[in-house]
């Protein structure tokens, strides 16, 4: 069973009662969108893509609330729903650029280029671009690991996936990101 | 063997060297902006539910009304359709009225002239 903090059972009381629901639900947002914004942030690299997928994860969520049961964690929820939003949009992305025969990941390269809100030096740059070589499923699970410094059985229970299965998934990954750092080197 | 532990070290201090600081940034006051942005849009949502299917419940209503009303008075307007064309009084009138001029054209046709003059000359 999820263990909930306190600060996340009072939130769950008022969410759940329709009065002070909606207050509840601009507290939830202030606690979770930084998190949620760097999570889809790294995987989409520009700012407006990120702003318009974290409006759209929050906007889903407020959706949900009338169906949420409250037996996960809520900072699990948002966390699994920016994630279902974030593949979706690169999936949509992907089939768009199909017509122009372009990579999606070429084209997060030269948006993670032009981006003017990148904020990283030369090395940074070149290690966004070996992340971006993985799959988008790998890469989620590095991005937590290594910058978010999450847990294995904290992403256990947002990906629902084993934590052996992550614990491969993430050597899988530092081992091409390896491999591409020292053959640029 | 020497030679991949020596590219694995190497590796590992490119990634060690580079560290796990977030190369992005956002726009100033972003977050504080955007907290803003959903509550407005969550609150506007809400009440947009129902202004949404206000019209939806005005026709609903109105829709219910006249189909009450249809159906209230349609049996009270065939009833009295039907009482018009059975009344027993109408039928009556028109039967009496068949029996009176067939009983003066039974008279004019059994009338002569003589007898006419004859009435008309014993009234004056």
């Amino acid at each position: 069973m999820t263990k909930i903090n306190i600060e996340d059972e009072n939130l769950i009381k008022e969410l759940k009662d329709k009065k002070t629901r909606s207050r509840a639900f601009g507290k939830f947002v202030q606690l979770y969108q930084k998190q949620t914004y760097w999570t889809i942030r790294k995987m989409l690299i520009s700012h407006e893509d990120a702003n318009d997928v974290l409006q759209n994860t929050f906007l889903k969520a407020w959706e949900g609330l009338e169906n949420f049961r409250f037996e996960s964690k809520l900072s699990t929820w948002i966390y699994r729903i920016a994630i279902n939003e974030t593949l979706s949009f690169l999936n949509s992305q992907r089939m768009k650029n199909l017509s122009s025969m372009l990579d999606l990941e070429d084209v997060l390269v030269s948006k993670l280029r032009s981006d003017s809100y990148f904020s990283g030096d030369e090395a940074e740059e070149k290690l966004q671009r070996a992340i971006l070589t993985l799959p988008d499923k790998q890469r989620l699970v590095f991005n937590m690991k290594y910058f978010e410094e999450k847990t294995y059985e904290e992403m256990e229970e947002i990906f629902g996936t084993s934590v052996g299965a992550l614990k491969a998934s993430y050597h899988h990954a530092v081992k091409k990101i390896e491999q591409f750092l020292t053959n640029e080197d | 063997m020497k030679f991949l532990k020596k590219k694995m070290k190497k590796s590992d201090d490119i990634l060690k060297n580079i560290g796990n600081k977030t190369p992005f940034a956002v726009p100033e006051n972003y977050f504080e902006d955007f907290s803003k942005k959903i509550v407005e849009q969550t609150a506007e949502k809400h009440v947009s539910i129902f202004e949404k299917t206000k019209p939806i419940l005005y026709f609903a209503a109105m829709l219910a009304g006249f189909l009450f009303l249809f159906q209230f008075l349609t049996p009270l307007v065939s009833k009295q359709m039907t009482t018009n064309i059975a009344s027993p009084s109408l039928v009556e009138h028109q039967q009496e009225q068949d029996l009176n001029n067939q009983y003066r054209e039974i008279l004019l046709e059994n009338i002569d002239e003589e007898s006419m003059i004859e009435y008309l000359l014993a009234e004056n």
